[in-house]
């Protein structure tokens, strides 16, 4: 290349030049890229003042003006999230980690199990137990100036479960086809009359999807406002965001309770990569982050952050398929669970934080068999249970588990151990589709998940009845003494009767070694040193009305 | 120009549908259906049967394609299953982030492979060649995700330069936004060796000895006579590159969370939200189209010798 240097001068001149210059043009743009219309700026809240940007809107509150510091607290969510707002469509607490702080519901379920008043400040059950009569509490106010929660909403917000438009998964939940009618004598006084006794009815309205949404919100803005623009009664005003993005949500200084923190707008971000959550964490991007993971539960204690474990509501199981070889055959179940090594699991997985279970429900709950089940390992007795059962040269089988990273390690944990107990393991790791695709339907001889249930627990075991196989019964138990445990507890209309079933169900299913307990698995929520004042409550819901931000 | 325009559109119709059958098919195939994956491992199957008809799930297939066909020609591309939004409101909403992203990352990817190129090329077998052309080879033959959490790593977690989060939470300056994809796209971009090529091709031509032997300086040489012919394959790169940065994305979008239509399809395709996956492709296939449709008007703009005969602008 024969170029002489004083044009190599100019021409790396000018390239500096052009560089610096496109650096330069690209800085001047300063604030949040975030193109969403929905997704801006965190503005100050005197300037995003909600429902201020709709037109036609109620009149927003007018207290907004008086907000103190800026307070924010930026929260890390994985995308499946509050995938949307309805209530009638929220399936888990994990589809409603946010709700809580929107929405309300009649009463509050406390962490030791007991309910309390919320939107109602009381109520009356009949003698007959049939007949409950709320009270409710009056002068408060729904967001974004849709004037005065009243009975109207409330029967509303129940009703609408049986409306075959509203497609809601909920009504069974609620007992909605035991109620015989909802009555409004006036504004503050809602009766609802059942066909049959009920008497986990108040803790089924503290639930998740028994949260109370606003009719003249849905009368006025429509159905599907419901999902996208969520008017609850709550400590936080839904104030924007994009689902599977981000939500924010401001303050409400009209809140009948009684704030003691001092933060004035949450920013929920989604993140489904829990390593990217972990590194914006230690960014400082986020204030605070719920996680499983317990070595980072252990890292974040160590380094002095504060950490909350919330309650057990969750389990790691390893079941299997008794409708599928091997595992049709009892002696080889038996062998299954000899070969689990519980306290290994408990030492090394979840460094000791964690308890061994006596039964599939979490101990927390309401119906959980606590003591029934003590766990023995013991690989030699699994290996003489395997040859008797004519697989002395080894026993063959496929383990399907999720390839996240919360579902690998317990996997791999499984078939390590129960390699050495005799069993050869074909793990299969898979995305989280394929995988409840292949339980769901029969397809999966052992399985591996941390799953959790409502605070009642009646579901965890109401779904292994015959009538749900293939389906939500993962594990293909068709049999009849444990369906006429559950059926009679089902239907029973004492809580003794309940307890005695659901307790003799559980006896049965433990004895039919199908589905093994590994250990309880509780989340921990980590945030920031200056962050503070997070609670637990009984739903893992999210509520900040208690936290602390300090500069 | 007019008639060759006009064809190519055409042409995009089947391209378009064709897309759009793929799409349609292949998604079902994967096992898992959005009402299994949505509603969790407690749901019964009567949830999954309310939530089936509600989203018209339980139609034969042939329905639900007719459906979604008759839709399309409507300009309809259907109800996102896990947002519960019209698709085509919640593409449009995250398509900007992602024209941004493909922008600027072509745009300073260009600038910088094309200048590493040029001097790499005015030295070349020398060291400054030697170590562009040996950065580049590795940035090629290195993942696009891998290079970006390297980037993620170095630039967030270590310097703290920029946010982990990206757009996804608020106050960020916006170049800092950018920087970690953009940077990425340039690390792991192909243009330098097109460049260098181009132009080493190029500085060997009679026309350019001509020039010499006139006595032109360097300078003019370099930038009128070899960089101005060179720009051809340079061009074409960039164009194709704009188009394929729809597709990479994905990648990128999920590496450093930014909340465009790549994250979106990769977020859909978890949740097996069909009508979402159908119309983020189906998008991002209309801009490809589009993108590829202009780098050939362009590159016939500035080579009028690959201009299709008879098809003289005007």
């Amino acid at each position: 290349m024969d170029i002489d240097m004083k044009a190599k001068k100019s021409f790396a001149l000018l390239l500096a030049l052009i560089m610096c210059l496109t650096l330069f043009a690209s800085c001047g743009k300063d604030g949040d890229s975030d193109s969403s219309p929905s997704a801006s700026t965190v503005p100050s809240q005197s300037d995003n003042t909600p429902g201020a940007s709709s037109p036609g809107s109620p009149a927003p509150p007018s207290n907004s003006e008086t907000a103190p510091g800026p307070e924010v607290v930026y929260y890390a969510v994985t995308t499946f999230s509050d995938p949307w707002w309805d209530p009638a469509l929220f399936m888990g607490i994990m589809n409603a980690d946010l709700a809580g702080m929107i929405y309300e519901n009649l009463v509050f379920l406390e962490m030791d199990g007991s309910v309390t008043p919320q939107l109602a400040e009381s109520w009356d059950i009949s003698a007959d137990g049939l007949t409950y009569t709320f009270h409710l509490r009056k002068g408060v106010m729904w967001h974004k100036g849709y004037g005065e929660f009243t009975s109207a909403d409330v029967k509303f917000s129940l009703e609408r479960h049986l409306d075959p438009d509203v497609g809601s998964v909920n009504a069974d939940n609620l007992a909605m086809s035991n109620v015989a009618s909802i009555e409004c004598p006036d504004d503050y006084t809602v009766v609802v009359t059942l066909l049959n006794r009920d008497v986990d009815l108040l803790n089924r309205y503290a639930m998740f999807y028994g949260m109370i949404v606003c009719k003249a919100h849905h009368d006025k803005d429509g159905a599907d406002s419901l999902n996208t623009d969520p008017i609850g009664t709550g400590q936080f005003i839904f104030d924007g965001g994009t689902l599977g993005i981000k939500t924010e949500g401001v303050r409400n200084r009209e809140w009948w309770g009684e704030f003691t923190g001092n933060i004035d707008r949450v920013i929920s971000t989604y993140i489904n990569d829990t390593n990217t959550i972990y590194a914006a964490f230690d960014n400082g991007e986020l204030d605070a982050i719920g996680l499983y993971d317990r070595d980072k539960v252990a890292e974040y204690a160590a380094k002095g952050y504060p950490v909350t474990m919330n309650p057990v509501l969750q389990l790691l199981y390893i079941g299997v398929n008794m409708q599928l070889e091997p595992f049709d055959d009892i002696k080889v179940r038996e062998a299954f669970f000899y070969a689990i090594d519980v306290d290994y699991y408990i030492e090394n997985l979840f460094y000791g934080m964690e308890s061994p279970v006596g039964s599939y429900v979490p101990p927390t709950c309401k119906y959980a068999l606590r003591d029934y089940y003590k766990h023995e390992y013991n690989p030699d007795k699994a290996k003489e249970l395997l040859a008797e059962a004519g697989y002395a040269n080894g026993c063959p089988f496929t383990m399907w588990s999720v390839n996240d990273a919360l579902g690998q390690p317990p996997a791999i944990l499984a078939q390590d151990q129960l390699s050495r107990a005799g069993f050869i393991v074909d793990m299969q790791n898979v995305e989280f589709g394929v995988y409840i695709d292949k339980v769901r339907n029969g397809a999966a001889p052992m399985w591996v998940l941390y799953n959790d249930t409502s605070p009642l627990g009646d579901a965890m075991i109401i779904r292994y009845k015959s009538d749900f196989y293939p389906g939500n019964n993962w594990s293909g138990v068709i049999d009849d003494e444990y369906d006429s445990y559950v059926n009679a507890a089902m239907n029973a209309t004492t809580e003794q009767e309940k307890y005695d079933n659901y307790h003799a169900a559980q006896r049965r299913m433990m004895d039919l070694r199908v589905v093994f307990p590994v250990a309880t698995n509780s989340m921990g929520r980590v945030s920031q040193t200056n962050v503070s004042g997070f609670e637990r409550y009984a739903d893992m819901g999210f509520r900040l009305a208690t936290v602390v931000k300090t500069p | 120009m007019r008639n060759y325009i006009i064809k190519r559109l055409l042409f995009a119709i089947p391209t378009l549908l064709g897309v759009f059958i793929v799409v349609f098919v292949v998604i079902r195939q994967i096992p898992g259906d959005s009402a299994e994956v949505m509603l969790g491992p407690m749901a019964t199957n009567e949830q999954i049967e309310i939530y089936r008809v509600k989203h018209g799930l339980d139609k034969p297939g042939i329905v639900q394609f007719w459906i979604a066909l008759t839709n399309l020609f409507k300009g309809d591309l259907g109800v996102s299953l896990s947002h519960n939004r019209p698709v085509m409101s919640i593409v449009f909403e995250r398509l900007p982030s992602t024209i941004e992203l493909a922008l600027y990352g072509i745009v300073f990817s260009s600038i910088i492979s094309i200048t590493l190129g040029v001097v790499a090329a005015c030295f070349r077998g020398r060291w400054p060649d030697i170590a562009i052309v040996s950065f580049s080879t590795l940035g090629m033959s290195l993942p696009t995700f891998f290079i970006g959490l390297w980037v993620l790593v170095i630039f967030a977690l270590k310097l703290g330069v920029i946010p982990v989060l990206s757009n996804m939470a608020g106050g960020t300056p916006y170049w800092k936004t950018l920087f970690g994809p953009v940077m990425t796209m340039i690390l792991g971009g192909t243009g330098v060796r097109t460049t260098r090529s181009s132009m080493l091709e190029i500085m060997e031509e009679d026309f350019i000895r001509t020039a010499r032997s006139k006595g032109l300086p360097g300078w003019r040489i370099l930038f009128r006579h070899a960089l101005g012919n060179a720009l051809i394959p340079i061009v074409t790169m960039m164009g194709y590159g704009f188009a394929i940065s729809f597709g990479g994305a994905i990648v990128l979008e999920t590496v450093f969370v930014r909340s465009g239509v790549g994250k979106l399809l990769m977020d859909a395709i978890g949740s097996r939200d069909y009508p979402l996956v159908q119309g983020a492709t189906f998008i991002i296939a209309i801009f490809m189209i589009l993108a590829n449709l202009l780098t050939d008007i362009v590159t016939g703009v500035v080579d009028p010798r690959i201009r299709v005969a008879g098809d003289e602008p005007g």
